[in-house]
């Protein structure tokens, strides 16, 4: 469906093909390496060497990388722009760098020197800052001749242990600060004890801090004098700093010319870096998306031999996890990704819940915030986060806020007044028919929910869980006759076809109970009921019933949550009209109606927003989403974590 | 009640998990093998290792990676009873699940201060494969040319300032001998969080886990100054220093008393005078190298056994009894593995295992 089908391909290239096949592999960007060794048979491999990291464009790579690093400039970076078959001179390519290389280098060991100066200095500023209360000379701490002060600090956790070990010992312990992850101290000891004193203090993993007792004044006379010699400091970086910018930008065209190329080059021989050689023909493995494998098998070239297997059938001979990719078309759906990529990925075969997700979300946002007018902001306010950049978010709330919108029609809502007539009802008025209404949607969502539960269970084979598990065919079967059962009893008062319902609800229970065992046999295996299984069995059918009933009254919240916005809007309302008579009235009821309409648009905006994710996470996913599953990370031009 | 709403769904689960922990018949079964390949087919057989030995082949599995192949296997449960844990404190959770990142890391700290030549995909195969819960590439720290790069390996991790601080404390040491003070700051650190992570759990909880983690680290200390008293020449405050920051049973004095004892022989009667001494009843000078680490050990499994009758069905200790059981018996299979291996008779193997059979 929306999880793209898998294939496992091989590449057998001759020495002369490589880089071209790479080439072309990197641009369509659709292909996910993977070590050959653990898809072919042993007899294969052990025949093939990895291959060493041959790559003729380490030196310049590395000259280029240098120079960037010190100049800390990123140039740009266009995919589609690259022309990687242009033939280049890496030597004199690399001979430039060099040269560019030498002409900063001083300038930039300078920078490295004052910045650590800066940092020792920083240091100082901080420890001066710890003994700020001290109203002593500094200078004055060294004259100590006859107390050896140590000055440094202990991880915390070590400080019990350090004031324990040492209460028998001629050192005095005090602790003049303490921060999260450390106990600052001093430490008074007697000259002829002080080698003694360090090699305990070494066992409490002491670290010693220089006193700043070379400045002679206060700590705060020091902190002034330091604060000017920070400000020195820093100017003098600048200085070395446009040094460096103005050998870059002298160069600025070279490097944006060449940087691209380069690095394309570079990611080509790190692809290589998978492959596994027999001698004279190289093997590259690895996932592509069967759409992209079969366009790809038709270009390749002739002397290259592509080697395509469907993805489950090596995932099962080699008990390898496919990487998923989840594929949703058009805009509305892949914001929606977003919702269903938090709770996990897919597994590979498993339906990808991410089109019912928008609907069901969809409906459920706007059915518990329904008005024109709160819709129309909430969806001004997923327009923006859509233009500032946050795409995925941006769709979903715009979608939410439309069937807000929708549903501020159905209700005759508008900013909460009750301007438009009600295309459908008035919460308020007529509860326990929303409270119906939310109570079957739930059902039937919950009911959906089941039903892609048998799919995935058909498609994986796995038996028990299609049809004897209480998210199964089984449990189908039990849910809609109780259902009926219970809907009619408290409609009519009376229940038809009685008989039939009690005996599919008597054979579904049966078969929940049973799953397991039944599910052995329908797939051949045998019987094994192992340890506990009654308990365990016992226990989880009392599970299953009560949360049938507690998933679908869960539901009523959609109800309750409607009801509360107009409720919400009327005590704010009441609350307006209140203030007027009052002096300066006008005033406060402007601003006591403006936040609320800031509660009922944000508050409960973020509210039901939360509520309709748990009900699609709870109440729907758990039927069904196993989300066991691993992104899959095409091989790209650019440099990914790779682990 | 509210142990019976939080542990209810896990509880159930540990139990059917430790219904397939090892019987004692199969212990019996195993020390009567032939060879390491009949070891690993017997344990292919069994419910607990099954699904993770299963389709290997048993003639090509070293010593080494069974034992590897095990450890993986308590992961994969304890990532199995995680999922159990929806209501949990979720730092407490990360923290049981750093245990072994913390082992992850000593094994690639200790290569790169050994300078030792290493074959990566034998060295892959040591590391727990912690998935998207780690926070740290081992692999990249075993790429370290020195500390500095270590350091550089560990950055955004709270494991970068521990093993700045050991190294910044130690500067004089040789990187060989830092081995063992590093490990000692990761493991310092991580009880120091874990007692300080229960807090968050409630007090009967907090209670269990301070008692569980306690005694572990007072058998650890024991065990701990035993060697030292054999091996190395410490001043008594240095020996106090190098303790763990928590205790459960052992109280200052008698830790002082255990640091100021002059050699083996004294400490040995200072054991047995503490709370421990049923523990350690048969320790002599002459014996105690070898049998510390046994004894601490039966002691700790045996009140594994008895912590749930003890502290409770549905709670924390659930969790702690199938853990540690677990960690037992691999430790056990793998002490058989070694012996039969080297061909030692079954009774002499059964003398070093902690189960008693």
């Amino acid at each position: 469906m929306a999880v793209s089908r898998m294939d496992n391909v091989t590449f057998v290239v001759p020495r002369e093909r490589v880089e071209d096949n790479n080439l072309k592999i990197i641009e369509a960007a659709s292909f996910e390496p993977h070590y050959v060794e653990e898809i072919l048979d042993n007899e294969i491999t052990s025949s093939l060497s990895k291959v060493q990291s041959e790559n003729p464009y380490r030196q310049v790579y590395t000259e280029m990388m240098n120079f960037l690093k010190m100049s800390e400039y990123k140039p740009p970076f266009d995919e589609k722009e690259i022309n990687l078959y242009e033939p280049i001179d890496i030597d004199s390519i690399e001979k430039k760098f060099k040269l560019m290389n030498e002409g900063i280098r001083n300038f930039f060991n300078r920078k490295n020197e004052l910045t650590k100066q800066l940092k020792d200095y920083e240091n100082v500023l901080f420890h001066v800052n710890i003994l700020a209360n001290l109203k002593i000379d500094l200078g004055d701490l060294s004259q100590i001749n006859r107390i050896k002060l140590i000055f440094g600090r202990v991880p915390i956790r070590n400080y019990d242990n350090l004031i324990e070990s040492s209460l028998k010992d001629p050192i005095l312990i005090l602790e003049v600060n303490r921060d999260r992850d450390n106990s600052w101290l001093f430490v008074f000891t007697s000259p002829d004890f002080e080698e003694a004193a360090r090699k305990i203090l070494q066992s409490a993993y002491f670290e010693e801090d220089a006193l700043p007792v070379d400045y002679t004044g206060t700590p705060k006379e020091v902190k002034s004098r330091i604060e000017s010699l920070v400000e020195i400091t820093k100017i003098s970086i600048n200085e070395n700093d446009f040094a460096i910018k103005k050998v870059l930008y002298s160069n600025k065209e070279f490097i944006d010319k060449y940087y691209p190329i380069i690095l394309g080059h570079k990611r080509v021989y790190d692809l290589h870096s998978f492959s596994s050689s027999t001698g004279s023909l190289y093997l590259l493995n690895g996932w592509m998306p069967s759409k992209e494998a079969k366009k790809f098998f038709e270009e390749t070239e002739e002397d290259v031999l592509m080697i395509n297997e469907s993805a489950e059938k090596i995932s099962k001979q080699k008990k390898i996890e496919v990487p998923v990719k989840v594929e949703n078309r058009g805009g509305w759906l892949k914001g929606f990704e977003f919702v269903t990529k938090m709770f996990g990925i897919p597994s590979y075969g498993e339906v990808d819940p991410t089109p019912f997700v928008a609907a069901f979300f969809t409906f459920m946002f706007g059915f518990m915030l329904g008005d024109v007018g709160h819709g129309a902001i909430l969806f001004l306010f997923g327009y923006f986060m859509y233009k500032k950049g946050s795409k995925q978010f941006g769709t979903v709330m715009m979608s939410a806020a439309s069937a807000s919108i929708f549903f501020g029609f159905m209700y005759g809502s508008v900013f909460g007044f009750e301007w438009l007539p009600a295309l459908w009802l008035r919460p308020i008025i007529q509860i326990n028919q929303l409270m119906i209404v939310g109570i079957y949607y739930g059902i039937g969502m919950i009911s959906f929910g089941m039903i892609l539960n048998i799919i995935n269970g058909f498609r994986q084979r796995n038996w028990e869980k299609a049809f004897f598990s209480p998210e199964g065919i089984a449990g189908l079967v039990f849910y809609w006759p109780a259902v009926i059962a219970v809907s009619f009893y408290l409609f009519e008062g009376k229940v038809p076809y009685m008989n039939l319902i009690i005996v599919l609800i008597i054979v579904s229970l049966i078969a929940m109970l049973l799953k397991k065992p039944l599910g052995q046999i329908v797939s051949g295996e045998k019987i094994n009921l192992g340890e506990g299984f009654w308990v365990e069995t016992g226990f989880g059918m009392f599970d299953t019933l009560i949360s049938f009933l507690s998933n679908a009254i869960s539901y009523v919240r959609l109800a309750a949550f409607a009801l509360t916005h107009e409720a919400l809007f009327e005590a704010f309302w009441i609350m307006t009209l209140m203030v007027l008579p009052a002096r300066g009235g006008d005033v406060w009821a402007i601003l006591i109606f403006l936040m609320g309409q800031l509660v009922l648009v944000g508050l409960e905006g973020l509210v039901v927003f939360i509520q309709s994710l748990r009900l699609t996470y709870y109440e729907f996913f758990t039927k069904f989403f196993e989300a066991g599953g691993r992104e899959f990370h095409p091989f790209t031009f650019s440099e990914e974590k790779r682990v | 009640m509210i142990g019976f709403v939080r542990y209810g769904g896990v509880s159930a689960k540990l139990y059917a998990l430790s219904g397939n922990l090892l019987t004692e018949d199969d212990y019996k079964n195993l020390l009567n093998q032939k060879s390491v390949p009949d070891i690993v087919r017997y344990l292919q057989s069994t419910k607990m290792y099954g699904d993770t030995l299963g389709t290997l082949n048993a003639d090509q599995i070293h010593r080494r990676d069974l034992e590897n192949l095990l450890e993986e296997d308590l992961l994969k449960d304890i990532k199995k009873i995680f999922s159990f844990f929806v209501t949990f404190d979720r730092n407490f959770m990360h923290l049981l699940f750093y245990r072994y990142e913390v082992e992850n890391l000593k094994i690639a700290i200790r290569s790169v201060l050994n300078k030792e030549e290493y074959n990566i995909n034998e060295m892959k195969r040591r590391f727990f494969d912690l998935g998207e819960r780690s926070t740290i590439d081992p692999v990249k720290i075993l790429g370290a040319k020195n500390q500095d790069e270590i350091l550089d390996a560990l950055s955004g991790t709270p494991y970068q300032e521990v093993v700045r601080n050991a190294f910044a404390s130690y500067k004089q040491t040789s990187p060989i001998n830092l081995i063992g003070i590093v490990e000692n700051a990761l493991d310092s650190w991580l009880l120091a969080k874990t007692i300080n992570a229960s807090k968050n759990l409630g007090t009967s909880d907090q209670a269990i886990v301070k008692e569980i983690e306690g005694e572990r680290a007072d058998i650890t200390d024991i065990e701990w100054l035993v060697r030292i008293k054999a091996f190395y020449d410490l001043k008594p405050e240095e020996a106090y220093n190098s303790l763990l920051p928590f205790h459960f049973r052992l109280r200052p004095d008698h830790l002082h008393a255990m640091c100021d004892s002059k050699g083996l022989k004294e400490l040995v009667d200072v054991i047995k005078e503490g709370p421990y001494s049923d523990v350690y009843k048969e320790l002599t000078e002459e014996n105690a190298l070898s049998r510390i680490t046994l004894l601490g050990r039966r002691y700790l499994r045996s009140k594994a056994k008895g912590s749930i009758t003890k502290l409770g069905n549905f709670s924390i200790a659930t969790y702690f009894h199938y853990v540690l059981l677990k960690e037992f018996e691999i430790m056990d299979v793998a002490t058989i593995t070694e012996g039969v291996r080297y061909g030692i008779k079954p009774d002499e193997i059964k003398e070093r295992l902690v189960i008693k059979l």
